[in-house]
C-alpha cells in the first residue's frame, strides 16, 4: 500500500500556496465518503457551493483528478487530502472505489506504459531554453537520417550559425570596448551592459548574455576595486565565447561544457536517453532560490549516500508556478539521477523512478553527511576550477566548524580546531537565516555545515547541530566524489 | 582527482597593477605589455592585444578565485552556556504540537492559543528537543508566521534566551538587538508593544527592545503614530526605565493645544518613572486644597474648591475638561487622579482604609473616592486598591457602597469599569474572593429597568473583569458569565455592545478558562441562538485542544 507522511507531502504539494490553503482543509469535519484501495485516495470535500469538491489521487506519481475550477496541481483540495492521509491514515477505509474516480483511474493504468516514461518530477532545461542540436553530440551521428531528422539537422545548422553570428557580434562589441578603455564604465546604467545580454539572447545565446549581465558593476555601492573584477569577469567571458567559436576542436566533454555554458541546452528526454543514470539513496543538502531574469530559479544539492557525489538540480518556474520535482532540504530519496556530460559534471536531472526513501523510523534523524575542513575545502575548489575553469559553485560539507566574527562584524565559520583557517559566508536574507538558525538551535557549539563556495564567499544552506549528549550520526560515503 | 593545473597561491597585486593601466585607458591609448605565464600568445591574429588582456584577466581571476584563502583573527564565540535544567517534550506533546501548528494557524484553534502553549511549554520548564525544534520551527513557517519565526528559536533552542539576549559577547546581543528591531519594524507602531509584552512574558529580555522604543519616541513617523505609540504605553502602565526621562520631558513641554494627549501620555510615563517626581509635584498641587483637621472627633478631611484653573497642573498632565464637566470639583477629582494614592496615607500618616474613611467624612466623598479610584488603577497601588473595594475588615464597608450606589455621578462615568480597572491590580485569588463577596449585592436586574445586560452593573463588572483585564476564570465565574450570555443574547433588541463583549469574553475563555468547563462550553453552544453558535463552538475548539494538550503533558498546567 503506497502512503505519503507530512514531510513528504509537504515536498510533493510545493505550491506554499497551495500547501497552506490544503493545510486548511486537511480537517475531517470538511469531508466526506473518504476511501482508499492500495493504489489510490478519494474524498469529497465541502466547498462554497452545494455540492462538494469530488477529489482522486492516483498514487503512482502521484496524479490528481478533482472537480474543483483550480489549474493548480495538486489542487488545494488533492493537498488536502493528502495531509488527511498522512496524519489521519485511518479516516480513510479500504473500499471500492467510486464510479466518478473508476473511469479516470482506468484510463490512467491503460496509459501506464506511456504514463511510465514520463517523468514524475521536473528538473528539466528552463522553460523555454533552445533544444540542445543533435549535431552537438557525436554519439547520435550513426542512425541513418529520415526526413525529420534531416529537417531537424537543418534547423539546428541554421540555428548554430545564427549563434555563430551572435558571437561574432559581440565579440566585435567587447573588444571595442577594451579598446575604448573601462574607466567610467562603473557609472554606465544598466541598459549598458543589458542590451549587449539582450542581443545574445535574441541570438540563441542565454547562457553567455547571463555572465555578461553577471559582469556588470552594481548600480549602487560600486566597491573600489571594481575595475579589476569588471576586467576579470569580461576576461570570463571573452574566454567562454572564444571556447564556443573553437568547439570544433575541443575534446568532447569540454565541448559540451561549453555548449552548456552559452546556453545551449540538452532537454531532460535527450539526457535520459543518452547519459547512464547514477542510482543511489540521495540525501538533499540545500536548496536556495533566485531570481533569474524573469524566472524563479530553485537549486538543489544533494549527495548520493553510497557514491557520495554530489548533485545539483536546477528548476525553474514562472512567476508563482510551483516547481515541479518534489525536492524538500534533509529529505532522502532513491532512484537515479542523469548528469549533464561537461568537465565536471554536477547539475542532473531526476530519472523517472527517483522518488521518496523509505522514511526513517520515529526517533531517528536522517544522517548528518561527513564533512572535511575548511582548508579541503579550498583545494577541492581549486582542484575542481583546474578542471572547469567555468565552475562557479563547488559543494562542500565542513565538519565541526563554528560561527565566529571578524573585526569588521562578518560572520565567518572557522574549524573548531583550527583558529587560523577562516571561510567567509554570505550573510543576505537566507543565508543570514541559516546562520541564526544554526545559532539559535546551537548556541555556538560546534556543528556541520553544508553550503556552496564560489571563490568569493560560502553560501551555507544547512547546518547540523549535533543532539545534546549525543554523538553525531555521520555516513562516510563509500566512494569519494569523482 | 587531476591535480591542479594552476596551483592555488595569491595573484600578486603588481599583476593586476600591471593590466589595469591599459585596460582602464584602453589599449588605443595605453600599450597592453604581457605578463609572462599568465598571458597567451596569439602570434598575428587581429586585435591581439585587445583579445591577450582580456584573456591575461580571466586567467588573473582563475587565480584569485582558485587561491582565495581568508585567515587572520577572528573573535571566536564565548562557551555556551549550561544547558539549563529542563526536560525534552514527550513524543507524543510533540506530535501533537506539529499536527495541530499548521492547522491551528487559520482554522479551527485560534493562533493565540498556539502561540499561549508553547509560551507554557518553556515557562513549565520543557523544551523541544532539538530534532523536533526544526519540524516545529519549518511548521510555524508554514504556517504562516514567519515574522515570529526568529521568536520561536529563542523559545525551543535551549540557549535561545542566553542567546538573544544575555549573550556574554557584545556583539552577538548587538546583533541580536538589530533582528529584534527588524521583526518588531514589520509590525504597526502600536503593536511592537504589545510584541515585546509577549516577548517578555516569555522570559526574553527586552533590554534590546527599549532602544528601539525609545528610538520610535525620539524618530516618530508622524504625530499620529507618536501619540498612538504614547497612548499604548501609558495604557499599559509600564514602568519604563529611566533613559526615557529626557525624551519624554521633551514631549510633555510641548505647548501645542493639539498635543494635549501627548503631554498627557508623556506625564504619566515620567509620573511611573523610577525616582520621577511627577508624583510629587501633582500631590504638592493638590495638597493645597486638601487639609487634615483634628477636631474633637478624631481626624477629619477638609476640602477646598480651586477658585481657577491653574495653568501649572498641565505639568501633571491635566488639561481643562470639555464643556459640562469644567467646574472646580471636577478639578480636584482630576488632581486627585493625577497624584498616586500612597502620597497621602505618606503625608497624613494613616492606613489606606482608614484614608478611604477619611475620604467618606468629608464634604464630597465621590470626588475623593473617583479622584482615588482613578489614581490607584493609573499607578497600580495594590494597599489602596484593596481599601477602596472594602475588602473584608474594611472599617466601613456599608457607608461606603451606600455612598457608592447613591452618586449617580460616579454611576454614570466611573462605574463599574473604574472599579474593575481597580480590581485587577489585585493578585488573582483576591480578585476572585472579591467578586464572590461583593457580586451577591449587587442588583443583577430590574432595578435597571430595560438597559440591556451589558449596561447592569452586575454583569457590566464581571464582563470588565474577566474581559477587559483578563481575570482568570473558574467554575463560578463561568456559570455566571454563561448565565450573562444567554441572557444577553437572548434579549432583545441585541445590542452590538453585546455581542461584542461576549466575542472578548469568549476569547477569554478559550485562552484562560481551565479546559475542565469546556462540558459547559458545549452545553451553551446547544442552547444560544444558532447564529452565535460558532462563537461558542470556536472556545469549545481551543479548550479541547489544549485538554489534549494537558493529557499529552500531564505536568504542564493547563491553565495560565
Amino acid at each position: 500500500m503506497i502512503s505519503f507522511t507530512e514531510s513528504q507531502v509537504q515536498a510533493l504539494v510545493t505550491d506554499v500556496g497551495t500547501l497552506k490553503r490544503g493545510q486548511q482543509l486537511a480537517a475531517p469535519t470538511n469531508w466526506s465518503n473518504l476511501g482508499r484501495t492500495d493504489y489510490a485516495l478519494w474524498g469529497e470535500c465541502a466547498g462554497s457551493g452545494k455540492t462538494p469538491y469530488q477529489i482522486g489521487i492516483d498514487l503512482h506519481g502521484p496524479a490528481y483528478h478533482c472537480n474543483c475550477p483550480s489549474r493548480v496541481f495538486p489542487c488545494k483540495h488533492a493537498a488536502g487530502l493528502l495531509l488527511l492521509q498522512a496524519r489521519q491514515p485511518t479516516l480513510l477505509a479500504p473500499g471500492p472505489v467510486p464510479a466518478w474516480l473508476a473511469g479516470w483511474l482506468s484510463k490512467r493504468q491503460a496509459s501506464a506504459p506511456a504514463a511510465a516514461s514520463t517523468p514524475p518530477a521536473g528538473g528539466a532545461a528552463p522553460a523555454g531554453a533552445p533544444a540542445a542540436p543533435a549535431a552537438g553530440k557525436p554519439a547520435k551521428a550513426t542512425k541513418a537520417p529520415s526526413a525529420k531528422s534531416l529537417a531537424s539537422q537543418q534547423r539546428e545548422a541554421e540555428r548554430l550559425a545564427r549563434m555563430d553570428q551572435g558571437a561574432a557580434e559581440f565579440e566585435t562589441w567587447l573588444l571595442d570596448l577594451v579598446r575604448e578603455g573601462l574607466a567610467g564604465k562603473e557609472k554606465q546604467p544598466a541598459s549598458y551592459w543589458a542590451q549587449p545580454a539582450a542581443r545574445l539572447v535574441d541570438n540563441q545565446l542565454p547562457g553567455l548574455a547571463a555572465w555578461v549581465r553577471a559582469a556588470a558593476p552594481p548600480a549602487k555601492k560600486v566597491p573600489a576595486d571594481w575595475a579589476e573584477t569588471l576586467l576579470g569577469r569580461l576576461g570570463e567571458v571573452y574566454g567562454l565565447l572564444r571556447a564556443f567559436r573553437n568547439r570544433a576542436s575541443l575534446p568532447a566533454e569540454a565541448q559540451a561544457e561549453v555548449q552548456q555554458q552559452v546556453g545551449l541546452y540538452l532537454t531532460r528526454e535527450e539526457l535520459l536517453a543518452d547519459q547512464p543514470t547514477v542510482a543511489d539513496t540521495w540525501l538533499v543538502l540545500g536548496q536556495y532560490s533566485a531570481k533569474e531574469d524573469k524566472l524563479n530559479a530553485r537549486y538543489t544539492w544533494l549527495q548520493g549516500q553510497q557514491t557520495g557525489r554530489y548533485a545539483l538540480v536546477q528548476e525553474y518556474a514562472v512567476r508563482s508556478k510551483a516547481y515541479h520535482a518534489p525536492l524538500a532540504p534533509k529529505t532522502s530519496y532513491v532512484g537515479g539521477l542523469a548528469f549533464y556530460p561537461g568537465l565536471l559534471p554536477l547539475r542532473a536531472v531526476l530519472a523517472p523512478d527517483f522518488t521518496f526513501a523509505p522514511e526513517p523510523s520515529a526517533g531517528t534523524e536522517l544522517p548528518t553527511p561527513a564533512g572535511g575542513t575548511i582548508g579541503e575545502l579550498y583545494d577541492g575548489y581549486a582542484q575542481a576550477l583546474g578542471r572547469n575553469r567555468w565552475l562557479r559553485a563547488w559543494p562542500g560539507a565542513l565538519a565541526d566548524v563554528v560561527l565566529a566574527r571578524r573585526t569588521g562584524g562578518e560572520w565567518v565559520l572557522r574549524h573548531e580546531s583550527l583558529p587560523n583557517e577562516l571561510l567567509p559566508l554570505y550573510q543576505d536574507g537566507e543565508a543570514l537565516n541559516v546562520i541564526w538558525e544554526v545559532l539559535a538551535l546551537g548556541g555556538g557549539v560546534p556543528f556541520t555545515a553544508f553550503g556552496e563556495w564560489d571563490g568569493t564567499a560560502y553560501r551555507m544552506l544547512e547546518g547540523w547541530v549535533p543532539a545534546e549528549d549525543e554523538p553525531a550520526d555521520t555516513y562516510a560515503p563509500a566512494a569519494a566524489e569523482a | 582527482m587531476a591535480k591542479a593545473p594552476i596551483a592555488p597561491a595569491h595573484v600578486p597585486d603588481a599583476a593586476w597593477a600591471t593590466l589595469l593601466p591599459a585596460a582602464l585607458a584602453g589599449t588605443r591609448l595605453h600599450a597592453f605589455a604581457p605578463l609572462p605565464g599568465l598571458t597567451p600568445n596569439l602570434g598575428a591574429e587581429a586585435d591581439a592585444a585587445e583579445k591577450q588582456l582580456l584573456l591575461t584577466a580571466a586567467n588573473l581571476a582563475l587565480v584569485r578565485r582558485a587561491g582565495q584563502r581568508l585567515s587572520g583573527p577572528a573573535e571566536a564565540l564565548p562557551p555556551p552556556e549550561p544547558a539549563a535544567p529542563r526536560q525534552p517534550l514527550s513524543a507524543a506533546a510533540v506530535a501533537l504540537l506539529l499536527q495541530t501548528l499548521p492547522v491551528g494557524i487559520g482554522v479551527g484553534i485560534d493562533p493565540y492559543v498556539s502561540m499561549d502553549f508553547l509560551t507554557r511549554i518553556y515557562r513549565a520548564g520543557y523544551y523541544v528537543a532539538r530534532a523536533d525544534a526544526r519540524l516545529v520551527l519549518d511548521a510555524l513557517a508554514e504556517a504562516g508566521v514567519s515574522r515570529i519565526l526568529f521568536m520561536y528559536p529563542a523559545l525551543l533552542g535551549r540557549r535561545g534566551p542566553w542567546l538573544a539576549a544575555a549573550h556574554p559577547h557584545p556583539a552577538i546581543r548587538a546583533e541580536a538587538a538589530t533582528m529584534t528591531t527588524r521583526w518588531l519594524s514589520a509590525l504597526p507602531l502600536e503593536r511592537q508593544w504589545g510584541t515585546l509584552r509577549h516577548w517578555e512574558k516569555m522570559g526574553l529580555s527586552v533590554g534590546a527592545s527599549f532602544e528601539q522604543l525609545l528610538h520610535s519616541l525620539q524618530h516618530p513617523a508622524s504625530p499620529q503614530e507618536l501619540a498612538k505609540l504614547l497612548s499604548v504605553l501609558a495604557s499599559e502602565k509600564y514602568r519604563l526605565p529611566m533613559a526615557f526621562r529626557p525624551v519624554l520631558e521633551a514631549l510633555a513641554a510641548s505647548e501645542s493645544a493639539a498635543n494635549y494627549e501627548v503631554r498627557r501620555d508623556a506625564l504619566l510615563l515620567l509620573a511611573n518613572l523610577p525616582g520621577y517626581d511627577v508624583a510629587g509635584r501633582a500631590g504638592a498641587y493638590t495638597a493645597t486644597y486638601l487639609h487634615l483637621e483634628t477636631s474633637p472627633t478624631g481626624l477629619r478631611l477638609r476640602m477646598q474648591l480651586p477658585s481657577a484653573w491653574q495653568r501649572d497642573w498641565e505639568w501633571a498632565g491635566l488639561q481643562r475638561s470639555d464643556v459640562g464637566h469644567d467646574n472646580p470639583a471636577n478639578w480636584l477629582r482630576m488632581l486627585l487622579a493625577a497624584t498616586p494614592p500612597r502620597y497621602w496615607a505618606e503625608a497624613w500618616g494613616v492606613a489606606p482604609a482608614e484614608a478611604v474613611a477619611l475620604a467618606l467624612g468629608s464634604e464630597e466623598p465621590a470626588v475623593v473616592l473617583v479622584g482615588w479610584l482613578q489614581a490607584t488603577a493609573t499607578y497600580g497601588d495594590a494597599d489602596f486598591a484593596r481599601a477602596l473595594l472594602a475588602m473584608p475588615g474594611h472599617p466601613a464597608p456599608s457607608a461606603y457602597w451606600s455612598e457608592l450606589l447613591s452618586s449617580g455621578y460616579l454611576l454614570n462615568n466611573f462605574w463599574p469599569h473604574s472599579l474593575a480597572a481597580v480590581q485587577a491590580r489585585l493578585p488573582a485569588p483576591e480578585q476572585l474572593a472579591w467578586l464572590r463577596q461583593v457580586l451577591p449585592s449587587l442588583p443583577p436586574s430590574g432595578e435597571w429597568g430595560t438597559s440591556p445586560p451589558s449596561q447592569l452593573p452586575y454583569w457590566a463588572f464581571l464582563l470588565h473583569s474577566v474581559a477587559g483585564h483578563g481575570l482568570a476564570l473558574d467554575q463560578w465565574l463561568l456559570a455566571q458569565l454563561q448565565a450573562y450570555a444567554t441572557q444577553a443574547l437572548s434579549a432583545e433588541p441585541k445590542m452590538v455592545e453585546d455581542v461584542d463583549i461576549l466575542t472578548r469574553l469568549l476569547r477569554s475563555v478559550s485562552q484562560h478558562a481551565d479546559p475542565a468547563v469546556l462540558p459547559l462550553v458545549e452545553a451553551a453552544a446547544h442552547r444560544v441562538d444558532p447564529h452565535y453558535a460558532p462563537l461558542f463552538r470556536q472556545v469549545a475548539t481551543d479548550l479541547a485542544f489544549r485538554r489534549d494538550v494537558a493529557a499529552a503533558i500531564p505536568e504542564l498546567p493547563a491553565g495560565s
